[in-house]
């Protein structure tokens, strides 16, 4: 059992209110692997529970083989966690909440630390409480990659960055990868999941929907796409054109939803002179309503 | 400072610690310094409280000891006074032991590293036990100057008992505090049940003999086994002081067993 993350028969109920129910997962060492799905289908959840910040209703979970519950300690030594609300000390400045934390792991390379602060652009010396939300997140982030964890449990980790440090983060992440980590990597954000992982698990309301490959889902992604023609073209030219459906015309404006490869498309409207094209990344909801409705698949 | 949980609660109490001590010592100086003129009056004093219902007089001591140091420090310091200032600072840090942490949500990211939930409450209840110790002892300093000051004595191994017993009873709240977040309530209700429960048991140790109660009534209050007024007559008394060691300990380990099984709120 040499899983990076594996989870059986997990419940987790509070009361009335939905945890999470039923959930397999498997996650193979090195992978990045986005865990996607709506606020409060479960996900904070999930990482709570791997991080035995809370206990399971039934079910087990092990990280790198070792119990979650019964080995926290062994666990924790090998994981780095930014938590999806990240609370931090007010009254310490970065660094002394960086020296703090490295002190109850032992120590960690304090080269490596200056070197993360200077790509993720933050300023270690001031106070936790005068750091914006985005510069609390790279401490999160800088606190959790600081030890070169094996295994990285980021929930919502990149929320509030911008989009350069964003980049540089994902950059970093590669590199962990390269160096052998595994990346567990929650949002709601799909594009964000497509951009940095390999393989995602889909969670809704408590129960894992599918496991699947980016590159499946890429072929899965529904586009809304509206084409500003010069003039009027019929909605004929390509109500036949593969993935494409609900066209609709208005004057020589002329949108619909296309599943899959938008190839074809652009062969067809560059026989028309086109005026704008403006492409809309489907929500998560929409795709979970085209695609897994009712249903729920065998996570594997 | 930053080395350990122990050193950080300490280092976040610095500020605290700095008030609570000047604060102390400036209570204990100006009741030492009124101490000259009550002996004085001591005669017609004694007469005044001879008038009073008994319950105040159980309530607020046996005035014949007035005359001396040790008596007037029980009935005017140790009576109530002190230990009242200092339960404030027991039940509220000891609250805050995971209440605040809690609430703040910095408790997540603290246990996601390799430390036990154990570890972190004892290091942070030993944090408070150095705190009470070092104000009790920076305030007992400044009692005794106010006592050189009046050229008056006390018997400074009494003193020192009464001063442990104020110290353990300080404890025994704080723990009790520590212990009902422990198990799972929030941090105001923590600190609301044990402000009462210490006024609750205080009523009920000193007034139990006025209203006819059995004397076990008493036996199972806290303050019985405090007593401080007495110590400061007759010495430390280890059988007193083991009881109120002993209810830390179980208390102590409540909260740690009830912390260990709950879940960490968000």
């Amino acid at each position: 059992m040499n899983e990076a993350i594996r989870i059986e028969k997990l419940t987790k109920s509070y009361g009335k209110e939905r945890g999470v129910i039923d959930l397999d997962l498997v996650v193979e060492p090195g992978d990045v692997f986005g865990y996607l799905g709506p606020n409060g289908a479960g996900k904070t959840t999930t990482i709570r529970t791997l991080l035995d910040l809370i206990r399971p209703t039934s079910g087990r979970c092990w990280i790198f083989g070792l119990d979650c519950q019964k080995q926290s300690i062994e666990v924790h030594k090998r994981v780095g966690y930014v938590p999806g609300e990240l609370a931090l000390y007010p009254k310490l400045t970065g660094e002394q909440t960086v020296r703090h934390f490295a002190a109850l792991r032992g120590g960690v390379d304090m080269g490596w630390v200056m070197e993360l602060a200077d790509r993720l652009d933050f300023d270690l010396k001031r106070h936790a409480k005068a750091y914006s939300s985005g510069n609390k997140r790279k401490l999160g982030l800088i606190l959790a990659l600081m030890s070169k964890p094996e295994l990285l449990l980021l929930d919502e980790a990149s929320g509030g960055l911008d989009p350069l440090v964003q980049q540089e983060l994902n950059k970093i992440l590669v590199e962990m990868r390269e160096a052998g980590s595994t990346i567990f990597f929650s949002s709601h954000n799909l594009p964000e999941v497509e951009r940095v992982c390999d393989r995602v698990a889909i969670i809704r309301e408590g129960r894992l929907v599918a496991v699947e490959g980016v590159d499946d889902l890429k072929a899965k992604a529904l586009r809304r796409i509206e084409i500003q023609f010069e003039r009027p073209v019929p909605a004929t030219t390509f109500e036949g054109l593969p993935g494409v459906q609900d066209v609709e015309v208005q004057d020589s404006r002329l949108t619909f939803t296309v599943l899959g490869s938008i190839d074809s498309i652009f062969k067809v409207a560059a026989q028309h002179t086109v005026n704008n094209v403006v492409s809309h990344e489907p929500s998560l909801e929409e795709v979970f309503l085209t695609f897994y409705e009712g249903g729920t698949q065998d996570a594997s | 400072m930053l080395a350990s949980v122990f050193t950080k609660n300490l280092y976040d109490m610095r500020r605290g610690l700095i008030w609570w001590s000047v604060g102390l010592v400036l209570t204990n100086l100006m009741i030492v310094l009124v101490f000259p003129s009550i002996e004085e009056s001591s005669a017609a004093l004694t007469e005044y409280m001879n008038n009073l219902p008994p319950a105040m007089t159980a309530l607020f001591g046996d005035v014949q000891n007035l005359t001396t140091m040790e008596g007037y420090l029980g009935l005017e310091l140790f009576g109530f006074f002190l230990p009242a200032l200092t339960l404030g600072f027991g039940i509220a840090y000891g609250g805050g032991v995971i209440g605040s942490e809690e609430d703040t949500g910095t408790l997540d990211l603290l246990l996601s590293y390799p430390i036990s939930r154990r570890s972190v409450l004892t290091q942070k209840f030993g944090a408070i036990a150095v705190f009470a110790l070092l104000v009790l002892v920076t305030s007992t300093i400044g009692l005794l100057l106010g006592i050189a000051m009046v050229d008056s004595t006390v018997d400074v191994a009494n003193l020192a008992a009464a001063v442990l017993n104020v110290g353990l009873l300080t404890l025994v709240f704080g723990t009790l505090t520590l212990a009902l977040t422990g198990v799972g309530l929030n941090r105001g209700a923590a600190s609301g049940i044990a402000a009462g429960l210490a006024a609750i048991t205080f009523l009920m140790n000193s007034l139990a003999p006025l209203a006819d109660l059995p004397d076990a009534v008493r036996h199972i209050t806290p303050w019985y086994y405090y007593d401080a007024s007495e110590v400061l007559l007759s010495g430390f008394v280890p059988v007193n002081a083991a009881v109120l060691l002993a209810a830390i300990v179980i208390l102590l380990v409540i909260g740690l067993v009830g912390f260990q099984r709950r879940d960490i709120a968000v």
